[in-house]
């Protein structure tokens, strides 16, 4: 507590005057006489311990108000509040939410909470001085630096703020305040402040766990200039009657084929409270609006609609399903989805035996399976194969092609296995088959888990008699039959099912024991992270074993691709399973196509099946990479031709266009979507608010005039005046009411 | 000439002088054109003819009416009697108030002249009139006579009265009572400052044996108002122990409340007991006074059947 004007304390000894005045009033009195003492007795029976302690309280009264006055004009100050030092100037780093629920209306304001967010954030700029230092970032999707570091011109500000746009995606929080602790401690005040502006989603600000919570606690104390966090929320409007989102695109076939009907399936979720009738679903990739369904969703419910969608030309297309939804939220009424339309899958077959007949080599087998159809009809075929020797794999015939299968190969020159190694590290996809000519060492030492290009998901089994013929593992007097039961790859899934796809009918003879165990403790370990067993035996040996290695997928059978060893290529299961399994490896990498807001977008320059062989530039030369933004702005980047481009300004849903080089590189797309929560409309409830505040350390403001007043009382300290002077005049009529009642006496 | 007169000083003679002809004064001025002249003796007021009935004298036929009408009529009259009036005044200490605005003039000295007043124009009417003092115990009595002379003792007897002991209001009224033999009038002169009940209780004897009972209830303005600002020290005038320190603003209201409580039982009680109350302050005129009685006087009479 201290004084402005401590002098003007002294005139709180004018309480003595009342005091003087009351002490000389007893010792003055006049002497009367009384006849009708009988009458005054019993009246000041009445009331006369009511009239001592009234009079003590208007005698207090009465010096307690120049008191009051003398300490309200010395300006007392509770210094208690202030944090030293915090006086000086400031540095705010403004963290603003533009995710999609601030696109809600609010209810302070006929505007939107993003709009209410905006007029709060100016307000903070405008009450600033000129010597706050500020940096802007909008915190939804990705933090991104709006002012590009940090002014101290105020009007640059503003105009910045003005032009932000809401909509974007779901606010990571924890990368958001990393971002604004970061920028914090860049900057050169060292009063230094993070307010957040934002509705505080649940679905957002829930996934920043406890843990969370203390690690960032822990790393704002690490700081030497800690800042202060104040969290100002924004009330959203009570939840809309109707808020309609279209959410999880999902593609029933790993490939497209061009020409080649495939369902697309999603699900439009109603977050209102009421049954929506007739709101019409579109289908439309890129420009062209293919089909619409009209659908009803229950309330808090969804449906699910299944499109039947046919592309004609090959190459990336980008699929939009929208919904109608005059009422809600507009952002979240649309789902982006990229496709890889491809003309057919390319399948390169390398064999051991090119010079026996068709049906007694693996590669025939595998060739009709892929391409049953022949003649006119071939164009059905989702797979063209082609069947190569040994002797002919060079990297550009492995580019040309998606996946390559191996069937019986004894070995391979080491610059051919190299060349396969590095088609499966761009995103290729390899087949192995076991065969009486297959040469394990080699295998296991060329491509095993120590070695330099670990491919094989694992390794084979080499007898320990060589007694063996051929270095197999006979099974000479029973038949292995395939567990279906514990089928659990996608592209299998339609083989899962116990009795479906006669897989029940397969005896397998001979089986190469493949070992995922390996002698090498690292390498184990690798091979344990990154293999998967697929398919099984009954007697629980592994028959199909999966493996990513770089951008590709390996998979490898314990058997031979002929019907040397087991019934397998005989049974019409082998048809489809072949199919599945070439699709699901010529897939390859399309996922990366589709993403959340906020994910990073990564381009490889080099990648096999994206860049023409022959067009693949120099290492040396650097590549300008032109980003376009689903509003249409573009963004430059000039990346080395030999590191992967990375894109992260993926904060608004929708289609990207990425452009290399000098335009003549084909686009490719990326659909970027809004994350299923951000479509709730629950905001934290104030006592999660209050609690996440605690946590922080954080202050919480719901107002800018609460922020002002908190920001008034940390520098300046709390002025007692208002309050003295409110308590002078509520004595001031005590003081009245008092007298007047001793005086009327009232009983 | 009672005894009392020779205790009276040069002073109190003076005073008897200014007395006799201050109550001629006002007596005069109020009856001036009232009442019937005193002077002219008493005379027989017809009331009403009966018949006659055996027994009755034959004197008081009404031989004219018998003549009109050929039958037997009695005249009656009015019953002429001397009203009695005993006056008491109390000379209790209570009494010796005199307030600021009364000219300097205590209850007890605004009583005497009232009770002056009232005895000469009682004697005037040819009534008898007599005086009893009293405070705590009957301390003068002047027996009622109707002589004109019979004046002189009652004044020597206000003159020498002095205000001072405490007032026993009740015991003295049956002291009175006792001594009252016929039923007249009883004019009680106090401010009344005893208990209610009991002096209703004590007066009811006067009434329930016939007599009439009028009260003049003198009060001083200081005390129906209370004026006083200042902390006062009241101390009683029937007892100097008795001593308050007050603080006026504080007690007014609820003084007043008891005031207008004691007066208001007072009425209720009088009204009950069928005596007559008359309220004056120590400011007031005496012709006033004295107007208010004798219209009640009048009033009485008029419906009365004496």
């Amino acid at each position: 507590m201290s004084f402005l004007n401590w002098m003007l304390l002294g005139g709180a000894a004018a309480f003595t005057l009342p005091l003087l005045i009351h002490l000389l009033n007893r010792s003055r009195f006049q002497l009367v006489d009384w006849g009708a003492m009988h009458l005054l007795e019993s009246a000041l029976q009445a009331n006369s311990r009511r009239m001592q302690w009234q009079s003590l309280l208007l005698l207090l009264l009465r010096c307690a108000i120049p008191i009051l006055l003398a300490v309200a004009l010395a300006r007392p100050v509770l210094t208690q509040w202030r944090i030293p030092g915090s006086g000086g100037d400031k540095s705010i780093v403004l963290l603003i939410d533009n995710s999609l629920s601030m696109d809600r209306a609010s209810t302070v304001d006929p505007s939107t909470c993003f709009d209410l967010a905006l007029k709060q954030a100016a307000e903070i700029l405008g009450q600033q001085s000129a010597t706050t230092e500020f940096s802007i970032w909008t915190i939804g999707g990705v933090p991104t630096d709006i002012l590009v570091g940090t002014t101290f011109d105020r009007r640059r500000a503003l105009a910045k703020l003005q032009a932000l746009r809401g909509g974007a995606g779901s606010l990571l929080v924890q990368t958001a305040l990393a971002a604004g602790l970061k920028q914090s401690q860049q900057m050169q005040n060292a009063n230094r402040e993070i307010i957040v502006i934002s509705d505080f989603q649940s679905g957002d600000w829930q996934g920043f766990n406890d843990s969370e919570q203390t690690a960032w606690k822990l790393r704002v104390a690490a700081e030497a200039v800690p800042p202060r966090v104040v969290l100002m929320n924004i009330e959203p409007a009570a939840a809309r009657l109707t808020n309609l989102s279209v959410d999880l695109v999902a593609l029933e076939t790993p490939v497209i084929v061009a020409g080649q009907s495939f369902p697309i399936t999603a699900d439009v979720r109603n977050h209102g409270n009421t049954v929506v009738e007739d709101a019409t679903v579109v289908l439309q990739v890129g420009e062209v609006e293919l089909t619409s369904r009209r659908i009803s969703i229950p309330a808090m419910g969804k449906t699910q609609v299944v499109f039947a969608c046919q592309i004609d030309s090959p190459g990336q297309h980008d699929i939009e399903i929208h919904v109608d939804d005059a009422f809600g939220v507009s952002g979240d009424n649309r789902v982006y989805h990229v496709v890889d339309v491809r003309n057919s899958i390319r399948v390169l077959i390398i064999d051991g035996q090119p010079t026996a007949p068709l049906l007694k080599r693996s590669s025939g087998y595998l060739s009709l399976a892929l391409s049953p159809f022949q003649g006119p009809e071939a164009t059905k075929n989702y797979a063209i194969t082609h069947s190569i020797a040994a002797n002919q794999i060079k990297p550009q015939v492995l580019n040309e092609h998606d996946v390559v299968i191996m069937a019986d190969l004894p070995r391979l020159e080491n610059s051919a296995a190299e060349a396969i190694a590095a088609f499966v590290n761009q995103g290729g996809g390899l087949l192995l088959f076991a065969g009486n000519a297959l040469e394990l060492n080699w295998y296991n030492t060329q491509w095993g888990a120590t070695s330099k290009s670990p491919l094989l998901p694992a390794m084979y089994n080499t007898p320990p008699q060589a007694a063996l013929p051929k270095n197999t593992s006979a099974l000479p007097d029973s038949k292995i039959k395939i567990q279906s039961s514990t089928i659990a790859h996608p592209a299998l899934k339609e083989f899962a099912r116990p009795g479906a796809g006669d897989l029940a009918s397969v005896e397998i003879r001979r089986v190469i024991e493949l070992q995922l165990d390996d002698a090498s403790p690292a390498a184990a370990e690798v091979n344990a992270t990154e293999s998967q067993v697929i398919m099984r035996l009954e007697s629980d040996q592994p028959l199909l074993v999966a493996k990513r290695y770089g951008e590709g997928e390996v998979l490898q059978f314990a058997i031979a691709a002929d019907d040397g060893w087991s019934n397998f290529p005989l049974r019409p299961a082998f048809v489809p399973l072949m199919q599945g399994l070439v699709q699901w490896l010529a897939a390859g990498t399309n996922s990366e196509h589709n993403l959340t807001t906020g994910q990073a977008v990564t381009l490889f320059p080099n990648k096999g099946r994206e860049v023409a062989s022959d067009a693949k530039p120099a290492s040396s030369t650097n590549i300008d990479v032109v980003f376009t933004t689903p509003n249409g702005e573009p963004i430059s980047k000039t990346l080395p031709a030999d590191s992967p481009v990375s894109f992260d300004e993926t904060a608004f849903p929708g289609i990207y266009r990425v452009s290399r080089g000098q335009g003549n590189q084909p686009e490719s797309l990326f659909a970027v979507n809004l994350p299923a929560a951000e479509s709730k409309p629950q905001t934290l409830a104030t006592s999660e608010l209050q609690e996440l505040a605690r946590a922080l350390d954080a202050t919480q403001a719901s107002t800018t005039a609460t922020y002002f007043a908190r920001e008034s009382l940390r520098n300046n300290g709390r002025e007692l005046w208002r309050i003295l002077i409110l308590a002078l005049v509520v004595g001031l009529f005590v003081e009245l009411w008092l007298q007047q009642r001793i005086a009327r006496g009232a009983a | 000439m009672s005894s009392s007169s020779r205790l009276l000083t040069s002073q109190d003679r003076d005073a008897l002088a200014k007395l006799q002809l201050f109550a001629r004064g006002v007596v005069e001025g109020i009856t001036v054109g009232r009442h019937r002249s005193p002077h002219k003796g008493a005379s027989v007021e017809f009331k009403e003819h009966r018949q006659y009935v055996k027994g009755d004298e034959i004197r008081s036929i009404d031989w004219k009416l018998f003549g009109k009408t050929d039958r037997l009529y009695i005249r009656q009259y009015e019953d002429e009697t001397n009203l009695r009036a005993m006056v008491l005044l109390d000379q209790s200490g209570s009494m010796a108030y005199s307030g600021s605005r009364s000219n300097g003039m205590s209850k007890h000295e605004f009583a005497r002249r009232l009770v002056a007043c009232l005895t000469t124009l009682l004697i005037r009417q040819q009534d008898a009139v007599g005086l009893t003092t009293f405070d705590t115990a009957v301390r003068e009595v002047v027996p009622a006579r109707s002589k004109v002379s019979h004046l002189l003792a009652i004044f020597e007897t206000l003159v020498a009265s002095r205000p001072g002991a405490e007032t026993a209001l009740s015991a003295t009224l049956q002291q009175v009572a006792e001594k009252l033999k016929r039923r007249g009038l009883l004019i009680l002169v106090s401010d009344c400052f005893d208990d209610v009940n009991t002096l209703m209780r004590s007066l009811a004897y006067f009434t329930h044996a016939g007599s009439e009972v009028v009260i003049f209830q003198i009060w001083d303005r200081d005390e129906l108002d209370f004026p006083f600002r200042q902390r006062t020290q009241f101390r009683s005038l029937e007892s100097a122990a008795n001593q308050r320190m007050v603080d006026p603003n504080a007690i007014r209201a609820t003084y007043l409340k008891r005031v207008a409580e004691f007066q208001q039982q007072l009425v209720e009680r009088t009204t009950r007991e069928r005596i007559d109350l008359i309220t004056c302050t120590t400011d007031q005129a005496y012709a006033d006074v004295l107007s208010t009685y004798m219209a009640r006087r009048e009033s009485i009479r008029r419906g009365g059947t004496r």
